[in-house]
């Protein structure tokens, strides 16, 4: 069963520790300090998961891109939710134009993979 | 300066997506039907066709920026079994120009290396390109904007030598304009058989860099590839029927090397052979990348066994689509060089993708009804009436082309039909796998 989320916000907050509590995401993310921008296309809520030295120590408020293209995911708030809470694929959500993924083909792998490792999927 | 770079990165990858050593192939199979006159206002028509489709493409794009494109827009718009049977029917259109492409590049090294073998030749590209992309490299953006750009200069440039340094050229061109009326019944095949210059386009709307790319940049990038194309491939038809007879374009299928040599001699091959691996850069690996992504995406819907999706985590290849495709180009390359088959593959390849671009526009046309308020930033200017022309023609058109090769007699439409009932067999068993996933996870 899903929990409940009342915000983004919380959602994320939730996924940085389920991020950071995993040993086999570390290994993933070894030298990957990434910005990754979360966009709730119908809300407008924007929140940035700043990822650096194997863990992901802040969700920010707002846009915070770390270079001119940054990892971008689209999406409306509740398919957001459903994807960082493990209820929704990701791979599925991006398939059923449900989901948006502005990055390098590399970063879209590492974002699949880390999926992948947390849920399974 | 950065959104011009990046217009320029779009532009190139659809021109050298499109614009492949099988292009030339493919005017040679024009003129085998047509005079040089009516090839011309072919590439032109179908080019112009290419560009009111390709808007489409970009308002379904603009619905859903970065998706994997083809399978996404169908399946939104159509119901599962019809987008997975056109997705695998594009899918078998990737693989039998595969196995052009690469005969091609070896027929023109062979012009080089007369005594070596075309199987080998062949068999090493594709070891080559399935290496390659197994290891996960990719062309940087920059060198993908300056090959094809190099590619198509190249040919604009000695379309143009061709053109001023033919005494009896422009007599030529005006012999083949008094054959018009004659030429015009096969007018809607050389259309149709012209598309396939021009195909590869839509294959940048998976690559947009941010949201904003989808607005503006993404919808004009894949009209000016296309012009792009249509300017350079008419400049260099011309050229070569200034230079020699249609009898010798007709009786190969690497025209641009007895074109290359007789103006320029014998370092004319060399010419051939650097555009051919130009070629290779721009449409070949780009090809066997975007086609495995493709398998990569249909296996992580389970539609395809789990395999078909083994990635590599350090590159980021996608190892098991990459072996699919790989394999399977490499069986169509085999038969296409053990049986000749070069340009029946290349129109059974026009009329499938006459068929899916029909289906793009469809699909725009469908979703505007079922989903009216859903946002598009980008809307195709193009009248909806003309629309249906377009999307009742293309397939009639394409299916006409079967018809109308010179010598070829049923195997055209026999083909069609062997690749339609295996793409609808293909879409049967992921419909019934994706089912009894579904049981297997409520039990």
């Amino acid at each position: 069963m899903t929990k409940e989320y009342t915000s983004l916000a919380e959602c994320l907050e939730d996924f940085k520790n389920t991020f950071n509590s995993n040993g086999r995401v570390q290994k993933l993310i070894k030298n990957w300090n990434r910005s990754v921008i979360v966009d709730a296309t119908d809300t407008g809520s924007i929140l940035t998961m700043m990822i650096k030295d194997l863990a992901m120590y802040e969700v920010k408020p707002g846009a915070h891109p770390d270079e001119d293209y940054p990892i971008h995911l689209q999406a409306s708030q509740e398919t957001l939710i459903r994807v960082f809470s493990g209820d929704y694929n990701p791979a599925h959500a991006l398939i059923d134009g449900e989901l948006a993924v502005f990055s390098n083909e590399k970063d879209k792998v590492k974002l699949e993979a880390i999926t992948m490792v947390i849920w399974g999927m | 300066m950065k959104k011009f770079i990046e217009l320029m990165f779009y532009v190139s990858f659809g021109a050298g997506m499109a614009f492949g050593t099988s292009s030339f192939t493919m005017m040679s199979g024009l003129f085998e039907i047509t005079t040089v006159l009516w090839v011309v206002i072919a590439i032109i028509l179908s080019g112009g066709i290419c560009i009111l489709i390709s808007n489409s493409v970009a308002e379904l794009a603009s619905m859903y920026p970065s998706s994997p494109g083809i399978r996404t827009y169908l399946k939104v718009a159509f119901d599962n079994r019809i987008s997975l049977l056109l997705v695998y029917l594009y899918l078998i259109f990737m693989v039998l120009v595969a196995g052009v492409e690469s005969y091609m590049f070896a027929l023109v090294a062979k012009a080089i290396f007369p005594h070596a073998s075309a199987m080998l030749i062949v068999l090493g590209l594709l070891a080559f390109t399935i290496t390659v992309n197994l290891l996960g490299f990719e062309l940087p953006r920059g060198l993908q904007i300056f090959t094809t750009f190099l590619l198509i200069l190249g040919i604009i440039v000695l379309g143009i030598f061709g053109i001023f340094h033919a005494p009896n050229g422009f007599s030529t061109f005006a012999q083949s304009a008094g054959e018009n009326l004659r030429q015009l019944k096969v007018l809607p095949a050389a259309i149709i058989m012209a598309v396939y210059l021009f195909t590869g386009f839509e294959w940048v709307t998976l690559l947009g860099f941010s949201p904003k790319s989808y607005e503006r940049r993404i919808p004009v990038s894949m009209p000016l590839a296309i012009l792009t194309n249509m300017f350079a491939y008419t400049i260099f038809v011309v050229g070569m029927s200034f230079q020699i007879p249609r009898a010798e374009i007709i009786a190969t299928p690497v025209p641009q090397v007895p074109y290359f040599v007789g103006m320029l001699g014998s370092s004319g091959v060399y010419f051939a052979w650097a555009f051919s691996l130009l070629a290779v850069f721009s449409t070949f690996n780009a090809g066997i990348m975007g086609g495995s992504r493709l398998i990569y995406v249909l296996t992580r819907e389970g539609n395809l066994p789990k395999w078909c999706a083994k990635m590599s985590l350090r590159s980021g290849a996608p190892i098991g689509g990459i072996l699919v495709l790989g394999t399977l180009a490499t069986v169509s390359s085999v038969l296409v060089v053990t049986y000749e088959l070069e340009l029946l593959a290349a129109v059974i390849g026009s009329a499938i993708v006459s068929v899916v671009y029909a289906a793009f526009m469809w699909a725009v046309l469908r979703l505007r009804k079922a989903q009216p308020n859903a946002k598009r930033s980008f809307r195709t200017p193009v009248a909806v009436w003309l629309q249906w022309v377009i999307i009742v023609l293309m397939p009639l058109m394409g299916i006409a082309t079967l018809f109308s090769q010179v010598g070829m007699q049923y195997q055209p439409i026999i083909g069609m039909v062997i690749f339609t009932v295996v793409a609808t067999i293909m879409a049967r068993w992921s419909l019934v796998r994706t089912a009894n996933q579904q049981l297997r996870r409520q039990n």
